[in-house]
């Protein structure tokens, strides 16, 4: 007899009702499949009003997170052989507004990315045709680990501080304004500061630590935030004292 | 880019979120700890400023060697190593001490730290205990 497995997932349908409801789809099981082969089971061959995002099916694009039992984690990664209770329930990430079923809202995120200006700053513009800024490999491996960050808001499912007020900026902006601040190429270190040491900044959050635990690709949010700490302070110093 | 939302469900956390695993119940306990710390350090402080008054100060040693004072002491006590222990197993992943072009590892920082941490301890307690 083939094996089979009870997916219990989360549904909203704005359509349909207010509310949100659980359903539950029993399907066939192999020992290879992720919880992303599951759903993509349900929406093609069961049920084809489930909706939830996925693309690259392998850790890169980010679009897969979900709740899954309960945690935050990315359904293309998360194996089903690896989830020890009997059901598995997939829901959206938390904290998120949901738009229908496991697709939430990420505009919030969206916004804040823009902030603390992740892209290189410079004062003045090397030509093209001067070449490339070049980096030797001990500078590289001072943000390498923050940029491996793909944008796929697991940290902020994680982040009671985020689910409490959405104000605050967030592991992963924090984590990448931190990739470039330490980037050696970058000149913008002070403009991104000022955004952190502000409102809803770097001292929203108490270090729970649950973000560095979840996130995917190790990109340690929760280390990068308490590492602003330092300079942050250094830079309202700065700002608060005349210039001599 | 702006187009209007179709209607969203907003999803609350619950208040019970910090049972929801072991670690987010360790972060709690360790924000806990510190209103027994900060209990603690002010009896502590109204101990020393009533030293100038000699039945004051005896009146409130009573207080503090009553049993349920003793016990509260040892919870205090053992919140604030849990504390330490916690804040140093936490500091020691965002210090980054390098040691020839190479990081040390957190366990060895936090192994640092927590003996450092005993020393300076035993220093405080020779120092007032012994009188050195
Ligand atoms: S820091 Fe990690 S969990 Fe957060 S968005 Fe980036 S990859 Fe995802
Ligand atoms: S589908 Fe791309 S990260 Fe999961």
């Amino acid at each position: 007899m083939a094996l089979e497995i009870v997916l219990l997932v989360k549904r909203f349908r704005p359509e349909l009702s207010k509310e949100p409801f659980y359903q539950e789809y029993q399907i066939p099981y192999t020992e290879d499949m992720v919880v992303l082969d599951a759903l993509n089971y349900i929406n093609d061959e069961v049920d084809s009003t489930l909706a939830h995002r996925w693309s690259c099916r392998m850790g890169i694009c980010g679009s897969c997170g979900a709740m899954i039992n309960g945690t935050p984690r990315l359904a293309c990664a998360t194996f089903l052989r690896q989830l020890t209770r009997g059901i598995v329930e997939v829901e959206p990430l938390d904290h998120f507004p949901v738009i229908k079923d496991l697709v939430v809202d990420m505009e919030d995120f969206m916004q804040k990315l823009a902030e603390v200006m992740p892209w290189l700053i410079r004062e003045k513009i090397k030509p093209l045709d001067r070449g490339e800024y070049f980096q030797t490999p001990g500078q590289i491996r001072l943000y390498g680990q923050q940029s491996m960050c793909i944008n796929c808001l697991i940290c902020y499912s994680a982040c009671p501080v985020y689910g409490l007020d959405s104000e605050f900026l967030g592991p992963a902006a924090i984590a990448l304004a931190y990739r470039y601040n330490m980037d050696s190429r970058d000149q913008g270190r002070e403009k991104r500061l000022s955004r952190l040491v502000g409102k809803s900044g770097v001292w929203d959050c108490t270090y729970v630590g649950e973000c560095s635990v979840v996130c995917p690709k190790d990109v340690d949010p929760a280390g990068a935030i308490q590492r602003l700490k330092f300079p942050g302070s250094l830079h309202v110093l700065k700002t608060l004292l005349p210039r001599l | 880019m702006t187009e209007k939302k179709t209607a969203t469900y907003v999803q609350k956390m619950p208040a019970s979120w910090w049972l929801r695993n072991p670690r987010y119940l360790a972060y709690m306990l360790r924000e806990l700890s510190s209103i027994f710390i900060l209990v603690y350090i002010l009896t502590f402080l109204v101990q020393i400023l009533l030293l100038r008054d000699r039945n004051a100060y005896d009146a409130f040693l009573a207080i503090v060697e009553s049993p349920f004072f003793v016990a509260f002491t040892a919870v205090a006590f053992a919140f604030a190593v849990y504390h330490g222990v916690t804040w140093w197993g936490l500091t020691s992943k965002v210090l980054q001490i390098s040691f020839r072009g190479k990081t040390v590892p957190p366990a060895l920082v936090l192994l640092g730290a927590i003996m450092m941490w005993a020393v300076v301890s035993f220093l405080v307690y020779l120092l007032l205990f012994r009188g050195v």
